[in-house]
């Protein structure tokens, strides 16, 4: 069910259960790990039958993406703390207020991040209304 | 001498004389490409109309400049995809494929946006790229 694959060498592919994850063919991961650097790939509020958890309402949404994130990055041995960058896409200026509840609720209102969120004109599906990217560093 | 290195590449559009933006920086092992659109080295759009088309060109380009900056395709960590127009989400998905359609598996992010730098552009697309030692 897990699968992390070795890259070239330098680099290890994550794929995460529980989450959902896009078709085996399109070939994407849900994380890479190099050196102390986690990236990953946006996360939606598609739960794992592919529907957007939390309906029309962007920080239901917002807080089931957050929940993925969280899962992803304990899968590679990183925590919510190791965050160092956020990258927020939303559909919908009206909807910036609650995507911005979703991610204080997710990292606390304490310890600043780096975060940069734009409006755009949509995501992979007309019911996505989020998309949250981070980077996280791991302590030496 | 700075720490991290300008890459710049002959024969792909360039903003670098007038907008001092370079192909890529190379910071370490860590390549940053800005992204790539399908314009040609004159700035006349390739494929308008056809975003498998703009995405072939492309990653035709991205490949250049990761080899200019000492990388490859097999480097590529992460990409970020900028598509107009959420019908053309499959043909930007073909033309990533056949670049990066094989294990391992990548991240990638890919949202819809209103607009690109000229309106005849689909698609722009951008990588991190992780060099091994």
């Amino acid at each position: 069910m897990t699968t992390t694959q070795t890259g070239k060498k330098h680099w290890t592919s994550y794929t995460v259960p529980g989450i959902w994850s896009f078709p085996e063919h399109q070939k994407i991961s849900h994380a890479i790990r190099v050196g102390n650097t986690i990236h990953i790939s946006g996360q939606t509020a598609r739960g794992v039958n592919g529907e957007a958890e939390g309906g029309s309402d962007v920080e239901a949404q917002g807080l089931a993406i957050w929940r993925h994130i969280e899962a992803i990055l304990t899968h590679v041995g990183a925590s919510m703390d190791d965050i160092v960058k956020v990258f927020q896409f939303v559909v919908g200026q009206e909807n910036f207020a609650g995507m911005s509840r979703a991610r204080r609720a997710a990292l606390g209102e304490v310890k600043p991040r780096a975060v940069t969120s734009i409006v755009v004109a949509g995501l992979a599906r007309p019911d996505l209304l989020l998309e949250v990217d981070v980077i996280a560093i791991l302590p030496d | 001498m700075h720490h991290w290195k300008e890459i710049n590449v002959d024969g792909i559009f360039s903003y670098k004389d007038n907008l001092k933006i370079a192909h890529a920086i190379r910071a370490g092992n860590t390549v940053y490409i800005s992204g790539q659109v399908a314009l040609d080295p004159d700035g006349n759009v390739v494929g308008e109309g056809d975003v498998e088309a703009q995405g072939d060109y492309i990653w035709g380009n991205i490949k250049k400049v990761l080899e200019a900056a000492g990388a490859s395709m097999d480097d590529v960590v992460k990409g970020f995809q900028f598509v107009v127009g959420q019908e053309n989400f499959a043909g930007m998905s073909r033309a990533r494929r056949k670049v990066l359609g094989e294990d391992p598996l990548r991240c990638m992010t890919a949202i819809v946006v209103s607009g690109l730098v000229k309106p005849e552009l689909l698609l722009e697309v951008d990588v991190v790229a992780e060099i091994g030692e």
